[in-house]
């Protein structure tokens, strides 16, 4: 563990560095289950960490340990694959229907960031690309990536593959501005002849498509991509 | 203490304020320095309900358009959503713009004041559970930044106001950013010890 004062920058880099060379052991290596709802580091049996449905509990917590989360990988796919899935129709169809004074047009996710941007908003137009586009766009790429290479038991870049996991896991759900401003828009815009905005399809495929990859990131198990490592020192 | 992230197993320190332990393995923050303080907590526990009443009660944005006007609180919109195909839509903003934030100040609430008795409040192990598995669908931030986009997105055709709600939501924001994004891990510190647990000395987990 290395310990640093908050703007901790070279001064971590280096520690890490020096610190590297021997790093502590893994609670599986010593016959330890983590608690990866608390934290918490306890004892089990050893036939007991073999198991992918272990009955031992956090003495903490009292929640359900395991030495990997059971079925990450399976499940995690199923979640990723399922959003891809949802995330084409999230995209073909509208998510709002908009009429001003009479004018009525629908418009799709990708269609609201053009509108922005060709109305001079490009910083919105920013803003909703990042969070509607490039975030569902890059969880896709990461996660099958992390998902690929631990299946491999892949040894390769571990830390840079686990800065991944945390960088999807803190920016996952901001896709669902979108969802945020739909809602918001077609509660407001409610006047007969001037203007309404309902909501359309869409935007459920596209909740949809964010809550399922939010669930394959959680799925996912990130202590796998160290087990690699594990795997090649022994052998 | 096990790192959730790669499993290195660490005898868990105590840090002083400005201290921040991070893995050797993976480079995960483990722990962040300054057992949180049960009064500082419940303080701002009991602020971010007020916030909370604020944010929920009053209108975020209200609109008007030749001198018609409309105006949505948070649950108005999600009520305006849900409808047939949008009901799941519905219920997904709702819960995870109104229901969790809410759950997490009133647990948060519910922990540290017991702790600031010296006590460990009953129902500790569930709530800091629900506390854990709650943390990631509290979207309160999103909200705040789908209402600032709307606002944009309306000022083209409309006469658009912010109303309190907005106002509230900020606050709101950050006040459940500082609780619960911050603090809830240290808190399993008041289930170790049965007893008085001293705040400034967190129990130490042994491996």
């Amino acid at each position: 563990m290395t310990v640093a004062h908050t703007p901790h920058s070279a001064e971590l880099k280096q520690q890490y560095d020096e610190l590297s060379e021997e790093l502590p052991k893994r609670a599986c290596d010593l016959g330890l289950l983590g608690c990866h709802v608390c934290g918490l580091a306890s004892e089990a049996r050893a036939p007991e960490t073999q198991r992918e449905h272990s009955t031992h509990r956090c003495p903490r917590c009292h929640s359900a340990l395991h030495a990997r989360k059971p079925n990450s990988l399976s499940r995690a796919w199923a979640f990723l694959l399922a959003a891809l899935v949802v995330y084409i129709p999230a995209n073909v169809l509208p998510v709002m229907y908009t009429s001003l004074l009479g004018r009525g047009s629908e418009s799709t996710i990708v269609g609201g960031v053009v509108d922005f941007w060709e109305s001079g908003a490009w910083d919105i137009a920013t803003i909703i690309f990042v969070a509607s586009i490039a975030v569902p766009i890059v969880k896709f790429l990461v996660l099958g990536l992390l998902l690929f290479t631990s299946q491999r038991r892949s040894t390769w870049a571990n830390r840079q593959r686990a800065r991944l996991y945390r960088l999807i896991e803190l920016i996952g759900y901001w896709s669902m501005l979108d969802v945020a401003v739909v809602t918001l828009v077609c509660a407001l815009v409610r006047f007969r002849l001037l203007g309404t905005a309902e909501p359309r399809l869409g935007i459920v495929f596209f909740g949809a498509a964010v809550l399922l990859t939010m669930l394959a990131a959680m799925s996912f198990d990130p202590r796998l991509i160290w087990d690699g490592e594990a795997n090649d020192g022994n052998a | 203490m096990a790192c959730e992230h790669c499993d290195t197993l660490y005898e868990e320190p105590t840090l002083s304020r400005v201290e921040v332990a991070t893995c050797r393995r993976c480079g995960r923050v483990l722990l962040r320095g300054g057992a949180p303080d049960a009064n500082v907590t419940f303080a701002l526990a009991i602020t971010a309900s007020i916030v909370y009443g604020f944010a929920n009660a009053y209108p975020v944005i209200s609109v008007g358009a030749q001198g018609q006007s409309n105006a949505a609180t948070v649950w108005q919109a999600v009520v305006a959503m849900a409808h047939g195909y949008f009901i799941p839509v519905a219920i997904f903003v709702g819960v995870s713009m109104i229901v969790v934030p809410l759950l997490q100040i009133v647990l948060l609430g519910w922990v540290t004041g017991y702790a600031r008795l010296g006590r460990r409040a009953p129902g500790f192990t569930a709530a800091m559970l629900t506390l854990e598995y709650a943390r990631p669908w509290s979207m309160v931030e999103v909200f705040l930044i789908g209402a600032l986009v709307a606002i944009v997105k309306l000022t083209a055709n409309m006469d658009v106001r912010p109303g309190v709600g907005l106002v509230s939501l900020l606050g709101l924001t950050l006040l459940i950013t500082f609780l619960a994004g911050r603090s809830t891990r240290g808190l399993w510190t008041y289930a170790s010890t049965e007893t008085a647990p001293s705040l400034d000395t967190p129990a130490r987990d042994r491996q």
